[in-house]
């Protein structure tokens, strides 16, 4: 109910839309990356596409210096959720879309990637380009959000692309009953600054592991800094026995796998480099490996999420250094 | 209203966390109230003794059991009947919050006939018995969204409400008089 009303409550008291609000800096937490803007007016190349309230967010697509941005409106911050250059859509403009091409070191031909979550659908494009037979399907919960991703980010669906509206626990527990499988699953719904919290669980979190097919990987968009953190990397280390982690700042990638012997960092390097020189990612895969690993980088003993635990909204607010 | 925090956390693993989860759990809950004031006001009439109200709130206490133990196996078969995620959200949360919502609703209308006495003060009795009614659901609320979901899961919450509202079966049964009673007065000298 309260979380009900809250939605009312934002949707109704938020910003004018007829462009009169102005953000106050500051405010919010920066997940990420807060947007900083002045005012939001036509001058200085600065544009504002599509101002909407849907069901689920105050989403804002907003353009500026040839990228695209896609940013939902939470506790007076704008959480900014994607980016895309429109001339260079393979250069990513968001760290964590780098970071997350990491998956490919562990898993380097996929044929078939799911995504929940699906933002303004940036990275599906991407890996469509890299891996063109590649099956891609994509669990997003708003319908305006995919919609926006084909209006203004250019996603097209097709027999390879496919978009499902739907909630991301609902519509995995269908996957799990078509028996579908996939080699890489990217988990990042975010709504404005969280996870959900069903989408956190030991419970989910095990029905994602038997959508996947034999060696495939999990990848987990996080972010360090807050005491939900630890929580989400306990509750992923109590379903799979592997895990890597890139990255550090704002956003970490978590990569989880089943399996008794992890490959050996050497090799995932040679793969790094392998695929780097055929793919001609945009990015430096090698580097991003060289850097990251099984490392030790969050608290081990703790308490884990489940569907009957599971207050990843109030962890998020539990700041930690 | 603390029920009401949980609802939709308990069906989101199920249904997810559409605006009709949402939606599903709080209209059940007002639908299950209406007919609770309603039922209520009647059986005030019939037995109109504070014992009856006790078994009344124990019943709510009970019924909380079930949805405790098994609203993980009720909302996996809601689900797995493959309707729109609309009405499965909506008959689970029925299935699972109807009864001691309805009950709990009986609450208010028996106690308005247990303590007015006469209809000059009747708007007073009602008045103060809706403030300390909505003043509970304002805690409910407040206590579960902050703290309770912190610090317990949500099993351990339908157990703590449940044994709060025993404890207040209990004492209701035992201890409490009707008010300004003469028969009362008389008896409890």
């Amino acid at each position: 109910m309260k979380k009900f009303l809250l939605m009312i409550i934002v949707v109704s008291f938020g910003p004018n839309v007829n462009g009169s609000y102005v953000p106050q800096p500051g405010a919010g937490n920066d997940d990420q990356t807060e947007f900083e803007d002045d005012a939001i007016d036509n001058h200085g190349g600065y544009k504002v596409l599509l101002e909407k309230e849907s069901l689920y967010h105050y989403i804002r697509v907003t353009e500026s210096g040839g990228v695209r941005y896609m940013q939902f409106r939470r506790s007076g911050g704008e959480y900014e959720e994607s980016a895309i250059n429109l001339a260079h859509p393979l250069s990513f403009e968001m760290g964590y879309y780098s970071l997350m091409m990491t998956a490919f070191a562990h898993h380097p031909s996929p044929k078939s990637v799911l995504f929940i979550g699906l933002g303004g659908g940036t990275l599906s494009m991407a890996i469509a380009h890299y891996y063109p037979d590649a099956q891609i399907d994509n669990v997003e919960l708003d319908p305006d959000v995919a919609a926006a991703a084909k209006e203004f980010f250019g996603l097209r669906e097709g027999p390879r692309m496919k978009v499902y509206i739907r909630d991301g626990r609902v519509q995995v527990r269908r996957f799990v009953r078509e028996e579908k499988k996939y080699d890489i699953i990217f988990l990042d719904a975010f709504r404005g600054g969280y996870i959900p919290y069903h989408l956190t669980t030991k419970e989910f979190i095990e029905s994602i592991r038997t959508l996947l097919s034999p060696g495939g990987i999990v990848v987990n968009n996080l972010r360090p800094g807050f005491e939900s953190y630890h929580y989400h990397r306990r509750t992923l280390a109590s379903v799979f026995s592997q895990q890597w982690s890139y990255g550090g700042g704002g956003n970490v990638i978590v990569i989880s796998a089943m399996g008794q012997t992890p490959p050996a960092k050497d090799s995932l390097l040679a793969t790094a480099e392998r695929i780097q020189k055929e793919k001609q990612f945009t990015v430096d895969l090698p580097a991003m490996i060289r850097e990251g690993g099984m490392r030790d980088d969050y608290e081990r003993d703790g308490p884990i999420l489940t569907d009957d635990y599971a207050p990843t909204d109030v962890l998020r607010s539990i700041p930690r250094d | 209203m603390g029920l009401e925090i949980i609802g939709g956390r308990m069906l989101a693993p199920y249904f997810g966390s559409g605006v009709w989860v949402w939606g599903s759990v709080i209209s059940v809950f007002l639908a299950a109230l209406s007919v609770g004031y309603f039922l209520g006001g009647l059986m005030s009439q019939r037995f109109p003794t504070g014992r009856a109200l006790a078994l009344i709130i124990a019943a709510a206490a009970l019924f909380l059991l079930p949805v405790a133990l098994w609203h993980r196996s009720a909302g996996d078969w809601f689900a797995s009947l493959d309707l729109h995620e609309r009405w499965s959200s909506l008959l689970a949360a029925a299935s699972l919050f109807f009864i001691p919502s309805l009950l709990l609703g009986m609450v208010s209308p028996y106690s308005v006939r247990l303590i007015a006495r006469n209809v000059a003060t009747v708007g007073t009795s009602a008045g103060t018995l809706y403030a300390i009614s909505t003043t509970g659901s304002f805690l409910g609320c407040l206590l579960t969204a902050f703290y309770f979901i912190l610090w317990m899961g949500i099993q351990h919450i339908l157990y703590l409400s449940a044994g709060v509202l025993l404890l207040l079966a209990v004492w209701q049964f035992c201890v409490w008089q009707p008010p300004s009673s003469s028969q009362c007065q008389e008896q409890c000298k």
